[in-house]
């Protein structure tokens, strides 16, 4: 079926309170998801992944564990980027303040794609972003987002480059970085000097095809499998209240 | 409410409107605005939606007609009506069924109706108008579809339908102390807009319908076509019942004739999750006043209309019959203040500007009579006020300051929240009632909290407590975390995001959040309801509880067969009833 992104958005935030996410991280959460999957990079997928793990545990605090000027590491203690990256986006503004590019790595995150959202606000203050993160899998594949501002609207752009195994710290593999700056040069000239050398990317969508997708999720709706849409509604149902004849008083009769 | 308190309007820095294009130091002030208990005073005025609309009608000389009429003898069937507004073309269709007198009811959580109608982009098609027509009368049941922008529901008043048909039948024009008691035959129960139920996102809206690129333009236009099809609708019945005899029902008493509408809970949580557009909506109302303040010249002829408008103001009130003793004597005393105004002023014609006028006011007159007479003030000069309705929407995106000095944030909230922090919440009083979602539909509902059931998944439309509690959270935070920066705090307290993206997005807007506690034992819904309702536009507010109020639009509006007559409509205001 299909829905509209207002509708997708009041539901999910639904969900996520039925998980017990407090108001800042529903509100937020629901952001990710539709944002990844109108751009056209599965949020929904990213989602059911989550629903299905163990990355939604609001009672796990994510810790700031190391910080520098421009620097930054959090432990996201193997929490899904729905919950996991809350400020990190925006310590990354806050340290591009002092440096050229500010810089925030999360270890141990899920669901890394959700971040397309994050980068997406940051833009919005006008400033260049990127993220990079190391397939979770086998650590072969190294995925890119690059956001850029372009008049007041948010560029994004993604690519995919293949590693043969061995080439990665493994250390590194569990990271996410995320790092912007006011000027796009300084993100391009960060990522040739964070990243080993990259050859011809085995997925790209360009900001164009991004756009589209967007365009069309927005003019057409979203598409969302039945399956999925009914476990959302189950979800969301927990944050409703029984009815009884005093609720039925507490709106009118 | 004193208007003439110590905070004034230039603490705050903007009115958000493009290119800051008043001085807002002539504004009043948030403390004034913003009080609940005035929001629930406030007017519909010259800048109102339904107003906006139907100027926009006239001006664009919008042309509709009917190309489907298929109702059987008892007024049973559908209707399609195709409006061209330049070079945009939109469907109204509506689908009217039987349904027994036992069987109306105007809540949320009601599954049938009389009428259910929908806005559609482009003519439909045949194949579209079978998609309408299985999931229309579904209402919140059905799936829609992204060219589809809004979906209403209505029923007949029965007080009023039924009568206005045996009348035309028999070849007589209803009972005019019918119609004034009433004021339309068909009531409005939801009208849904903005993606609900896989209809077109806002954005597309605003995008691509140039005509319904303001806020609730379809939504109020959905209102105006039901208005019309239910005029048509008795016409068609009294004269299938009696072909030969049937009149139709003439021109004043349509043109008197509205649309009722029902409003419930579910608008107060729109004013708390909308807040940017509210306030956005504050100022350009009081941006017109301010305005009018300063420019408005006051001259003999400018007089003698104010004093025609309050006769009439006075004629519509006495005319808008209600049962809420709370509302009878607000209604009363508006009259009566009114009555006493109009005889100060035509003792001082000498008078050459607003403020005098605004210091008497202030001084000896009620809420009721003050946002009136400020919404007849504006209503004078067109000229110094009609480009504002350019800006009633409003970007909405809260956008967090993580760069920002911790201690920097607690003052702005010292001083921008302190009705918030002088709440005292720890008093069960305070925290007496909590909003939450029903099962049914989602319906928004009051529940009090120290006896009922649901308080855990209460909706967040406590402002003023969470702030209060990110404020003392601040403070404590402070004495560990002396230069820490916003960016930090929320590293260490995660769950303050959202307030704080908040206040952050708040405080610089000049009219910022509503102040009140929603959850106090003596908060009264009716006056979100009402200040929501004055921007669409709405006359004859009648409260059936302190929970839903009945109301009337477009009453008084002109014909959609005037709308390309030329001529000068826009006098619909307070309508009163026409004579005979």
């Amino acid at each position: 079926m299909r829905v509209s992104r207002n509708e997708l958005i009041e539901l999910l935030k639904l969900v996520f309170e039925s998980l017990g996410f407090d108001q800042g991280d529903y509100e937020s959460a629901s952001q990710l998801v539709v944002c990844a999957e109108m751009w056209g990079l599965d949020g929904l997928e990213a989602l059911a992944e989550a629903l299905s793990g163990q990355g939604l545990q609001q009672h796990k605090a994510v810790r700031l564990i190391e910080e520098g000027q421009g620097v930054a590491v959090i432990d996201g203690r193997g929490l899904s980027s729905l919950l996991c990256l809350r400020s990190a986006a925006d310590l990354a503004y806050v340290k591009s303040l002092s440096v050229p590019v500010g810089q925030v790595a999360i270890v141990g995150c899920q669901q890394r794609i959700l971040v397309l959202q994050h980068l997406v606000n940051l833009c919005h203050r006008g400033i260049a972003c990127g993220a990079s993160w190391w397939d979770g899998v086998d650590y072969n594949s190294l995925h890119l987002l690059d956001v850029v501002p372009v008049n007041s609207d948010a560029r994004p752009s993604y690519r995919v480059y293949r590693f043969e195994l061995g080439e990665v710290d493994a250390a590194r593999a569990e990271q996410l970085f995320v790092y912007c700056s006011s000027s796009q040069q300084a993100v391009s000239d960060y990522q040739a000097q964070l990243l080993p050398a990259l050859g011809k990317p085995i997925k790209k969508i360009e900001a164009a095809e991004m756009q589209a997708n967007f365009e069309a999720s927005l003019v057409a709706g979203i598409l969302v499998e039945d399956a999925l849409w009914s476990d959302l509604v189950e979800l969301a149902a927990k944050m409703l209240v029984p009815t009884s004849i005093q609720s039925r008083l507490g709106a009118g009769d | 409410m004193n208007e003439a308190n110590s905070e004034t309007a230039q603490e705050r820095t903007t009115t958000g409107l493009p290119g800051e294009i008043d001085d807002i130091a002539d504004l009043r002030p948030a403390e004034t605005v913003m009080d609940l208990q005035r929001l629930g005073s406030l007017q519909s005025f010259r800048l109102s939606f339904m107003r906006i609309l139907v100027r926009q009608m006239v001006r664009d000389r919008w042309q509709i007609r009917c190309s489907q009429f298929e109702l059987d003898d008892l007024g049973y069937g559908f209707a399609v009506y195709v409006l061209q507004a330049g070079t945009e073309i939109y469907s109204f269709v509506v689908f009217a069924v039987y349904l027994a007198d036992g069987s109306r009811n105007d809540r949320v959580i009601a599954d049938q109706w009389d009428l259910t109608m929908a806005l559609v982009q482009g003519e439909v098609t045949d194949s579209q108008l079978q998609h309408l027509r299985a999931n229309v009368p579904l209402q919140e049941a059905g799936r829609m579809r992204p060219e589809m922008l809004v979906l209403s529901r209505a029923n007949r008043s029965k007080r009023m339908f039924d009568n206005v048909v045996d009348s035309l039948a028999t070849g007589l024009q209803p009972d005019m102390s019918r119609i004034k008691d009433v004021g339309y035959l068909c009531r409005t129960t939801a009208v849904y807009g903005s993606g609900k139920f896989g209809m077109a996102d806002w954005s597309v809206v605003q995008r691509s319908c140039r005509s319904f690129a303001r806020p609730f333009a379809a939504e109020m236009f959905t209102c105006f076509m039901l208005r019309h099809f239910s005029v048509e609708q008795v016409q068609h019945i009294a004269s299938r019942r009696a072909p030969e005899a049937a009149v139709a029902l003439n021109s004043d008493i349509r043109r008197y004739l509205g649309v009722g509408n029902a409003t419930g809970l579910g608008m107060a949580p729109f004013l708390i999750k909308h807040p940017q557009l509210i306030a956005r909506w504050m100022a350009v109302r009081e941006v017109c006043l301010a305005r009018v303040m300063a420019r408005g010249k006051v001259t003999p002829e400018i007089l003698s209309r104010l004093l025609a408008m309050i006769e009439k103001v006075i004629q519509h009130t006495w005319e808008t019959h209600v049962k809420d003793p709370a509302q009878v004597t607000r209604n009363h005393q508006l009259m009566a203040e009114l009555t006493n105004l109009s005889e100060r002023l035509i003792g001082h014609q000498d008078f050459t500007d607003w403020q005098w006028l605004k210091v008497r006011l202030i001084e000896r007159y009620s809420l009721d009579t003050i946002e009136t007479m400020y919404a007849l003030m504006i209503e004078l000069y067109p000229h110094l006020v009609d480009d504002l309705e350019e800006y009633l929407g409003a970007d909405e995106h809260l956008q967090l300051r993580p760069e920002i000095a911790l201690s920097e944030l607690k003052r702005t909230i010292e001083s921008q929240y302190g009705w918030a922090l002088s709440i005292d919440f720890r008093k069960p009083e305070s925290q007496h009632v909590f909003w939450y979602r029903s099962e049914e539909k989602m319906e928004p509902r009051l529940g009090e909290r120290y006896v009922e059931s649901g308080a855990d998944k209460e909706l967040p439309v406590q402002v003023a407590r969470s702030v209060k509690a990110c404020h003392a959270l601040i403070l404590s935070d402070l004495l560990l975390h002396t230069d820490s920066d916003v960016v930090h705090f929320l590293l260490r307290h995660p769950d303050q995001i959202s307030i704080v993206r908040r206040i952050q997005t708040m405080t610089p807007l000049i009219y910022g959040d509503i102040r009140a506690n929603l959850a106090d034992q003596d908060m009264q819904p009716m006056h979100l309801l009402r200040a929501k309702l004055s921007f669409f536009g709405v006359s004859k507010f009648d409260p059936k509880s302190r929970l839903w109020v009945r109301n009337t639009m477009f009453q008084g509006a002109p014909l959609i067969s005037e709308l390309d007559s030329g001529r000068d409509l826009d006098d619909w205001y307070f309508p009163v009833a026409p004579i005979g």
